[in-house]
């Protein structure tokens, strides 16, 4: 090895601090860049499994292909595994009710495995004659038939039914006996086996087949195929194995890549290029002597690209291997969630793609070499006279490290002398202040990226307190007597296990013309709403939902809303809740109260027949509630986003209210000749009744309430479920975001530690000279402690203002899918301003108390080389 | 035979109105073996004279001939190679490597050449220096008179054929400064080996064969001292 590369090996050596610091800071971009891949490696690779698992490995099919069709295909293209197959269809019940109508596709066996079909119960069929049935049909016939249970079905055509052209009806052309061998979980159709010899007699089938090796030119060979074949291709597939179709979605996928290599790029370049520009002035005394003694440029130049070259080639290999094992790590810990999220029945695996690995050592290696680069040619120009000199203080202006008094008065001589120290070193720490401030602004962009989506995703939740709803039509209720669910079958569900609280009850939602009861912020948003469209109707009925609660529901609710519980006893007698959000096209999402809160004021409400025509409306008077009470408390059941006004009644109540609009609608229909339509002519189509739970297992609950299901019909919402998937789908965010924030910071605190304590160790000397002459331990600590103050607020006044402005153009960016006003997360702010402190504060008191132990005599007459 | 030959070398620090004139038309000749003590107080220019004769910084104007060549007619890697093979430069501050041991930074200019060391004019050279115990030693393991002797053995490594040397005991008590110009005297006279050297004490500067005063960036004095 020549002496250049040498000496740079030793001084590597010496500075052991600088070079694990550079080497972690190295090891972090290449694990980022590493991880950044294998994530989208291992992501599609995903998407593919799942493809693969759900839809099968099927490339292209031809549909109603003839034998020459097949023939060119099987020559045009490396067929990997292919069969024939054909559609018709079949029912079990009859052949007019075309909801029991199913396909039945006739293939040979390689279809099954192409599609992905897979039996729930039993076997694949294997054999001619033999036949897997779509599990949803299993019991439709109420008639459950039994693995190995021969049954014949008719085969044919399904076509529009003549009489009826909104139905199906089948119209068979033979009849088969098959042997029922298996259910199947993930298909609509039956699936039964034919041998070659069946479809080589008929003219026209279809032809599925797996390609490999994948060509690029696929589509471009698919298209020039007859017309009388229907191609259909596997496009989702396809699109994962790299062959693209007309569509381009790879934008899509790339631009966030690219937007996060191109900050890892910025982050890394700025770290390396410091440590190197670090390096090479520390070393400039060194370069400058051996310049002195006749080393060419060449020799300098490559004496700090070698120093690259020894910190990739350790720093590069452990990188790669880190980002690997984090990503592994990660994904095992967040592969649950994943599948949940987006609902995959594979697991999230590590894939490892080398060409990816390549690029990230390759992008590894560029970056340090960019990075090296501007500081190797500084070193070739280090000349012997910056040998000679002592200092470069030479080019220091009075003017450029001026400070003002108020600085002096404030904080004191030492603050003065911190602040002058700033603006000596201005150079070195340019970049330490640029890399603090764009971690600031990542960090801060990001966590108000996530808070606007966390923000986005509750807003876009229906804001319904409840965990779960269930819901029942008593207009579907086969109950003849009584079309409402009784207050026991309620009291019920109260005792299921995992219950916290329920409300339940009936709904309608009736109208009212009458506007007088409208407070006046109502009145005033109505009128702008006016002026901003002239369409708008001030005069068109209004909205209101009625609830009926049962008693021990409204016990409850009077208690949490500090209401009399007997308050709904009166006949009438309703609480309004009286809090509606309402939007325009100047302001989303405003907060109102509807009605103004006169006590003992009536609302009217009626409910709209509507002609058959569909011209004529009739208002069927429901009586009248009065409002004892006002609050804004909303039921479980309800948005909280809702535009439509609450009124809550007693179940006797709107029982009553009931009857009297039934009644209502009966005398409109016998009084006028025209007929009402089907809908409104029954009061009970505006009706639903529901059961709205509090729970802390709302799976379990669901469950629970699959037997009032099969009693009483109706069905059950998992809100609460819902809501979790998007907080882990924000979760999940959160992880890769913070994850890559937190390596990203790293990156900029190795920077920064890299160069205040070189800054420091280079000052000895001068820290000496001051202790000299007369600095306290105290002062020194005092001088120290506001370097790193005035430097925090440095970085900080550029980073704040440039983050607030990277969040209003984001909020600016998003607000059209957000719909909130515009705000910014305070405790991000709050961290960030504390750890900038932290950071700089603890580097500079390490830095410094290595320093302080220093013989001042020993260090005023060290050489720094 | 004249080894250095400097003719009307100007050299003009800044422009226009802060502009220092830090050499104004110096012309002298030196012959080899010769021992030349340059004195002047400071900022007279003294140190810039021996910048520019070991070929470190540019002259406004004039030439400097060593053996004959104008060494500033060479490109920045020829100057490099000439420096490191015709020119040792001895630094008040000495200048190691703080990284190489004492036998590495003695041969450092050889190994910047590519050159095999010979061992036995080595250890010689140790000897003469009274470094042979101290071959491994880093630097800091030194006291500045062996440090300086280090540097010395740095400059002489080579054969070059100018000796420079900057203020070379100004960093050393009064027995190391000694010891050091002894050292100096002895390469001069055993190995007429040509030597320049600037410095502020008179009683060095008495030991030389001639002595070159300049004030503000012109020969004030040039006497030969002894012959």
């Amino acid at each position: 090895m020549n002496i250049m590369n040498r000496i740079t090996l030793k001084t590597l050596r010496q500075n052991k601090r600088r070079t694990i610091v550079t080497i972690i800071g190295i090891i972090l971009s290449t694990a980022m860049i590493a991880a950044v891949s294998t994530f989208s490696a291992s992501f599609s690779d995903l998407l593919y499994r799942q493809e693969v698992d759900s839809r099968g490995d099927w490339h292209v099919s031809l549909r109603d292909a003839t034998d020459d069709d097949i023939q060119r295909a099987e020559s045009d293209f490396p067929i990997d595994c292919a069969g024939q197959s054909t559609e018709e269809f079949t029912s079990l019940k009859g052949y007019t009710e075309d909801d029991s109508f199913f396909s039945i596709v006739f293939c040979e066996e390689n279809i099954l495995s192409l599609n992905a079909i897979k039996p729930s119960v039993g076997r694949l069929p294997s054999n001619p004659g033999e036949i897997a049935l779509p599990e949803d049909y299993e019991g439709q016939n109420r008639e459950k038939i039994a693995l190995g249970q021969t049954i014949e079905l008719p085969v044919g055509e399904a076509a529009e039914n003549p009489e009826d052209p909104n139905t199906l009806t089948l119209s068979p052309n033979r009849t088969e006996t098959f042997t029922v061998v298996g259910f199947l979980a993930n298909s609509g159709s039956a699936f039964a086996i034919k041998d070659a010899s069946y479809f080589a007699a008929i003219p026209t089938k279809n032809f599925t087949f797996r390609v490999n090796p994948l060509p690029r030119s696929l589509y471009a060979t698919l298209s020039n195929y007859p017309e009388t074949v229907r191609v259909q291709t596997h496009s989702t597939l396809l699109y994962y194995s790299g062959v693209y179709g007309d569509f381009d979605m790879m934008e899509a996928l790339i631009i966030p890549i690219i937007i996060v290599g191109l900050i890892i790029f910025i982050a890394s370049i700025m770290l390396i290029y410091n440590a190197f520009s670090i390096s090479v002035s520390e070393r400039s005394r060194q370069f400058g002597m051996l310049a002195s003694i006749g080393a060419t440029r060449k020799q300098k130049r490559n004496a700090v690209l070698f120093e690259g070259f020894i910190l990739g080639i350790i720093a590069i290999p452990i990188g790669i291997i880190c980002g690997i094992v984090g990503i592994g790590i990660t994904f095992w810990a967040v592969s649950p969630w994943v599948m949940d999220v987006f609902q995959t029945t594979v697991p999230l695996q590590v894939k490892v793609v080398p060409a990816a690995l390549i690029g990230a050592v390759l992008f590894s290696a560029i970056t340090i070499l960019i990075s090296a680069w501007i500081p190797a040619k500084r070193a070739a120009r280090t000349t012997p006279i910056d040998a000679i000199r002592q200092s470069n203080d030479i080019k220091l202006r009075t003017r450029k490290i001026k400070t003002p008094a108020w600085i002096t008065k404030i904080f004191g001589f030492e603050g003065t002398l911190a602040l002058k120290n700033l603006k000596r070193y201005a150079k070195r720490y340019r970049t330490t202040i640029f890399s603090l401030t764009v971690s600031i602004i990542l960090f801060l962009s990001t966590a108000t990226f996530t808070s606007y989506m966390s923000q986005s995703i509750q807003m876009s939740q229906s804001g319904i307190a409840a965990d779960v709803i269930y819901t029942r039509y008593p207009s579907e209720s086969k109950e003849e007597t009584d079309p409402f669910l009784s207050e026991s079958v309620f009291n019920e569900m109260r005792a299921l296990n995992g219950v916290t609280r329920v409300q339940a009850g009936q709904q309608i939602e009736l109208y009212t013309k009458d506007s007088s009861a409208l407070s006046q912020e109502m009145r005033a948003f109505q009128e702008s709403l006016y002026e901003e469209n002239s369409y708008f109707d001030p005069n068109a009925p209004l909205n209101v939902r009625i609830i009926g609660l049962d008693d021990q529901s409204i016990r409850e609710y009077c208690s949490e809303a500090d209401l009399s519980p007997d308050i709904l006893s009166t006949p009438g007698s309703a609480i309004v809740v009286n809090e509606v959000r309402v939007s325009s096209e100047k302001q989303k999402y405003q907060t109102l109260k509807m009605f103004s809160e006169k006590e003992g004021q009536t609302l009217p409400i009626t409910w709209i027949c509507s002609a058959e025509d569909g011209n004529e409306s009739y208002k069927v008077s429901g009586g009248s509630l009065t409002f004892s009470a006002y609050t804004t408390v909303r039921p479980l059941s309800v948005e909280s986003s809702s535009s439509t006004p609450t009124i809550l009644v007693s179940r006797d109540t709107f029982k009553q209210m009931i009857e009297t609009l039934s009644q209502g609608i009966q005398s409109l229909q016998s009084n006028t000749s025209v007929s009402i339509d089907e809908y409104s002519s029954n009061i009970l189509n505006g009706v639903h009744e529901f059961a709205a739970f509090n729970t802390d297992d709302s799976v379990a609950l669901i469950n629970e309430l699959n037997d009032f299901q099969q009693t009483y019909g109706g069905y059950s919402t998992d809100i609460a479920s819902t809501l979790r998937n998007s907080r882990r789908m924000l979760d999940l965010m959160g992880v890769f975001f913070y994850g890559f924030i937190t390596l990203i910071t790293l990156v900029a605190v190795a920077n920064v530690f890299n160069t205040i304590s070189t800054g420091i160790t280079l000052r000895t000397r001068e820290f000496a000279m001051l202790r000299s002459v007369g600095m306290t331990k105290k002062g020194f600590n005092r001088m120290i402690r506001l370097e790193s103050v005035f430097y925090g607020l440095k970085s900080l006044l550029y980073g704040i203002p440039l983050s607030i402005l990277v969040c209003v153009l984001m909020y600016l960016g998003l607000n059209r899918d957000f719909g909130f006003s515009f705000f910014l997360p305070i405790l991000p702010f709050i961290l960030v301003f504390i750890a900038i402190f932290l950071i700089v504060g603890a580097t500079m008191l390490y830095s410094a108390s290595k320093i302080k132990k220093m013989n001042i005599v020993s260090a005023l007459t060290s050489e720094v080389i | 035979m004249e080894i250095l030959q400097i003719e009307h070398l100007t050299k003009i620090y800044g422009k226009g109105d802060t502009a220092v004139r830090a050499l104004d038309d110096v012309s002298f000749s030196v012959s080899k073996g010769e021992f030349v003590a340059i004195v002047g107080p400071s900022g007279s220019g003294k140190s810039t004279l021996l910048h520019i004769l070991g070929g470190v910084d540019r002259p406004t104007a004039g030439t400097v001939r060593i053996e004959g060549n104008d060494i500033y007619t060479l490109n920045e890697s020829n100057l490099a190679i000439f420096r490191r093979r015709q020119i040792g430069l001895i630094y008040q501050f000495y200048n190691l490597i703080p990284v190489l041991t004492v036998k590495e930074n003695i041969t450092l200019p050889m190994l910047l050449d590519g050159r095999k060391v010979d061992e036995e004019e080595l250890s010689g050279l140790l000897s003469m220096l009274s470094l042979q115990n101290r071959v491994d030693h880093l630097p800091n393991q030194l006291s500045g008179g062996q440090q300086q002797r280090v540097s010395i053995g740095r400059a002489l490594i080579n054969h070059p054929a100018l000796v420079l040397a900057d203020e070379p005991t100004g960093n050393l008590d009064s027995k190391n400064s000694a010891e050091i110009v002894s050292l100096l005297k002895y390469f001069n006279r055993e190995m007429n080996q040509t030597l320049i050297i600037i410095t502020h004490d008179e009683r060095i500067a008495l030991q030389a064969d001639r002595i070159i005063a300049i004030e503000d960036g012109r020969i004030s004095r040039d006497e030969v001292v002894r012959t």
